[in-house]
């Protein structure tokens, strides 16, 4: 074996050591790029989904829809005040996981002069919106109006401010908690 | 030719010998990097596994339109599902050929919560169940507060 066959062998180690890295970089680019195409082959709008998620708010009973006490009849595209002003009733209508929440669609709903209603993982993160046209029962007539939905999609993180600020709301809830009890009860001993 | 200390003898290869190796390396090594190109690139293209996920998405959607329908509703998915079982739980869809853990399209969705003290309460509460297996026809039934996945034909 002449000097230049065992020079010509060590090349061809080191090409195929330097190609080999090459390929296995290329075939997970490869993979990558085939299951982003696939991704987008079965993606579905987020609009669409969500558009579907929300038109419970206005048609279910057990969310905001006004349901006649004598005939039991629901009122598509409804919204009862007496609903929409009672806490936690969002809760019973749409929560998400408390811990991972944030990273499903949440909903903020806005209709005429009465407070908003939020979903339990709302972070004032809105992706889109959308208005529905709705007979709004307000305990004696219906009134026309405008509900304005908007819609957080997936966030990959909460906001740190929000996160903070929720927590500080939080902590002050419940030091109000504790003084109230102290009030009302007196000193625990 | 003998090792500095003798204690082994390096044999010298015949120049063509390792060149012919070396050759056959390079084409096993060709052929293996186009066998595994192809095998992903076929997984990927998999029409069943679309479809399964298509299903998935669907079926999801189909629940939250069910749940923000007043009153009660049967309705046809109208594609053949006889290659899958549909599994329905009060928190998501899971589509799969075999074993639902192992090849299963699962989709979330979330139905009104219930907060039901007494087991009389809970009864009144959302809830979707059922698991049809390799049925070509697969309904969606809203019964009051239960949601149902069915076989279509079924009695």
């Amino acid at each position: 074996m002449s000097e230049d066959d065992i020079f010509d062998v060590g090349r061809k180690t080191i090409y195929w050591m330097i190609a080999g890295f090459v390929m296995a970089m290329v075939m997970i680019a490869y993979v990558m790029i085939i299951g982003g195409y696939k991704a987008r082959l079965t993606e579905m709008p987020n609009e669409i989904k969500s558009e579907f998620i929300a038109l419970r708010f206005v048609n279910n009973l057990d969310c905001f829809a006004y349901q006649d006490p004598s005939t039991k009849r629901v009122f598509p595209f409804s919204i009862d005040v007496a609903k929409f002003k009672e806490e936690k009733r969002m809760d019973k209508c749409y929560l998400t996981e408390k811990e991972k929440g944030y990273k499903t669609f949440n909903f903020k709903l806005s209709l005429g002069q009465y407070e908003s209603v939020r979903t339990n993982n709302y972070f004032e993160a809105p992706q889109s919106q959308k208005e529905y046209n709705v007979l709004v029962w307000d305990g004696n007539k219906f009134e026309r109006d405008t509900l304005l939905i908007e819609v957080q999609e997936t966030l990959p993180y909460i906001p740190t401010d929000i996160k903070q600020e929720k927590e500080q709301q939080q902590t002050q809830k419940e030091q109000q908690k504790v003084q109230h009890e102290f009030v009302d009860n007196g000193p625990k001993i | 030719m003998a090792s500095p200390r003798g204690l082994c003898t390096i044999i010298p290869m015949n120049t063509k010998a390792a060149s012919i190796l070396l050759w056959i390396f390079e084409v096993v090594a060709v052929i293996a990097v186009i066998v595994i190109a192809l095998t992903i690139a076929k997984q990927f293209s998999d029409e069943t596994a679309l479809r399964k996920i298509n299903a998935a998405e669907d079926i999801a959607m189909m629940v939250n339109t069910l749940v923000a329908l007043p009153g009660d509703a049967l309705v046809e998915y109208p594609r053949d599902l006889s290659k899958f079982s549909v599994a329905l739980t009060p928190q998501h869809v899971i589509i799969f050929e075999k074993d639902a853990k192992i090849d299963g399209e699962t989709r979330n969705f979330i139905l009104p919560s219930c907060h039901a003290a007494t087991e009389t309460a809970q009864k009144s509460c959302y809830t979707a169940v059922g698991i049809v297996e390799h049925k070509a026809k697969v309904c969606l039934k809203k019964s009051g507060k239960t949601i149902f996945v069915e076989d279509c034909l079924k009695p």
